[in-house]
């Protein structure tokens, strides 16, 4: 028999599942410091490809003074100014991220904990209701 | 206004029966439009620029994810770029790898500003985008719009001097690549008008979240102000732009846009029909949900268009008013009224006679305060 009750709270969880909950049960498999770790090194790889990209730019741009430069034999300066480029843009980065997944790890544990209670409700009654039918089949006559 | 209001909760039902309809068939529609302005600026490479490319790959996206849309325009406008000039294509893949990689990152949701700052653009009414989605969404679209802006001047710019940039020689890619990049980090409209949207994007949003009446017209109307002062000090301090009409004219349309985009869908306040799919041991489910219409703002008057049936409350009290005796319950008020008059103190507020007796301090406080209140509103 379709049980009016459960499906209504199935629906909701499905809704929740298909929605909300998909980042936040992934979320919930992680540890927080796993989470954003995991997140900050694929924003470190993003930074560095960007990186490089924007300095290939930056080079074609400056050609000939680069090359000048190349040529002179001073490259200290400009590897340090190339370097500390590169560290700023990985620190705003990386805190940003930092913030933002600190964020979603916090929302997301928030919400699945409500999912879990509801969880919890439809195995209770799960539960009630194959208790109810282990007394009908207990109930008597002859078993096969 | 009562049939304004009236539109919208119409809309509101269709909205909320049609919507697994009207998303697809918008997404394939802005998908064309943004293909076929593509094809029509740039359209160089002519495997792709043909109407069943075009077609076939907007049906596509009206059932993929909206961010689909996104991609594919990078890609096609790529494929252009490609047959176009090789320095116009590292220029443009470099452009777009760091959308990708550096935006995309933090704020996916948004990423259809890429398509749409472009296509206002071409509407001549670039700063509808940053004052619709300082209102539907954050501060962070605002890096969106920015990227849409460069994403605009750069093709732009492509497409002006196509025949400028075509190689014939290798040793040619240095100088051209040079030449395009010259241009985006020295235009400064492109600067100007990057900045004025990420601000209006930020006002917008700040003044929608402030918890004021009429917080999101207010928005609109401080975004249009910000965008026609910014741009005005723009055309003063760097003399960009030029024509002040212009600008005036535009902000004036994006306003009324965002004003009318404002009440017809982002008021009516819609929670989308939900299909799931689950299973338990005996069935499976195939469930359509569809939220009940509730009207979630008590400061409308609501105007019944249909007499509507008495509600239980009012049952009862009719019920409650049959069985009682109406005649004694207004002799009883005016009993109590006139034995109120009768011990009220000089304030005009009843104090019982008991009351003062016993607790003759608090009793008279509580008359010197109420005499304080009478002072004042005297005034």
């Amino acid at each position: 028999m379709i049980n009016g009750e459960k499906i209504r709270r199935m629906t909701k969880l499905a809704i929740y599942e298909s929605n909300d909950g998909k980042e936040a049960i992934k979320i919930n498999g992680y540890y927080r410091s796993d989470y954003i770790g995991r997140n900050m090194l694929k924003t470190a790889f993003k930074v560095t490809v960007s990186y490089i990209a924007i300095f290939a730019v930056w080079a074609t741009y400056n050609f000939d003074p680069l090359m000048t430069e190349i040529y002179g034999g001073n490259l200290l300066p400009l590897g340090k100014k190339v370097l500390l480029g590169y560290i700023s843009l990985l620190v705003l980065f990386e805190v940003s991220t930092y913030i933002e997944y600190s964020i979603r790890y916090y929302k997301g544990s928030n919400s699945i904990r409500e999912y879990d209670k509801e969880l919890k409700k439809m195995e209770y009654l799960y539960n009630k209701e194959s208790k109810h039918l282990d007394k009908r089949s207990d109930a008597g006559g002859k078993k096969e | 206004m009562t049939k304004l209001l009236e539109i919208k909760e119409v809309l509101k039902g269709i909205y909320s029966k049609y919507d697994s309809y009207i998303f697809p068939v918008l997404k394939f529609l802005l998908a064309l439009i943004a293909y076929t302005n593509i094809n029509r600026i740039l359209g160089e490479m002519s495997k792709v620029n043909n109407l069943w490319v075009t077609i076939i790959l907007s049906l596509l996206c009206s059932f993929l994810p909206a961010n689909t849309i996104v991609i594919f325009s990078a890609v096609i406008v790529l494929l252009h770029l490609y047959a176009l000039s090789l320095p116009a294509f590292i220029v443009g893949f470099i452009i777009i790898l760091l959308i990708l990689l550096l935006y995309f990152r933090f704020s996916s949701k948004d990423s259809l500003v890429l398509i749409l700052m472009p296509l206002a653009f071409g509407l001549k009414i670039p700063y509808a985008v940053p004052l619709i989605f300082g209102l539907i969404s954050g501060p962070v679209s605002g890096i969106g719009i920015g990227c849409g802006v460069v994403m605009y001047y750069f093709l732009k710019f492509i497409a002006e001097n196509a025949s400028n940039l075509t190689i014939i020689k290798y040793d040619e890619i240095i100088p051209k690549v040079k030449l395009i990049v010259e241009y985006l980090i020295k235009n400064d409209l492109l600067k100007v008008t990057a900045i004025t949207c990420m601000l209006i994007v930020i006002i917008v949003y700040l003044v929608r979240r402030m918890e004021i009446d009429y917080a999101w017209s207010i928005a609109i109307t401080v975004g249009g102000i910000v965008n026609i002062a910014i741009m005005l000090i723009g055309d003063f301090a760097l003399d960009v732009s030029g024509n002040i009409g212009w600008i005036l004219l535009s902000t004036a349309a994006s306003m009324l846009i965002a004003f009318a985009i404002q009440f017809f869908v982002f008021n009516v306040d819609y929670t989308r029909t939900e299909r799931v799919q689950f299973e338990d041991d005996e069935y499976y489910y195939y469930v359509k949900a569809i939220p009940k219409i509730a009207i979630s703002t008590p400061n409308f008057k609501v105007k019944k268009i249909n007499p509507q049936e008495k509600d239980k409350y009012d049952e009862e009290q009719d019920e409650f008013d049959d069985l009682i005796d109406l005649d004694f319950v207004n002799k009883l008020n005016d009993k109590i009224v006139s034995k109120s008059k009768e011990n009220t103190s000089r304030s005009g507020y009843f104090v019982s006679e008991d009351f003062e007796e016993e607790f003759p301090a608090i009793s008279k406080n509580a008359i010197n305060r109420h005499t304080d209140y009478d002072d004042i509103d005297s005034y």
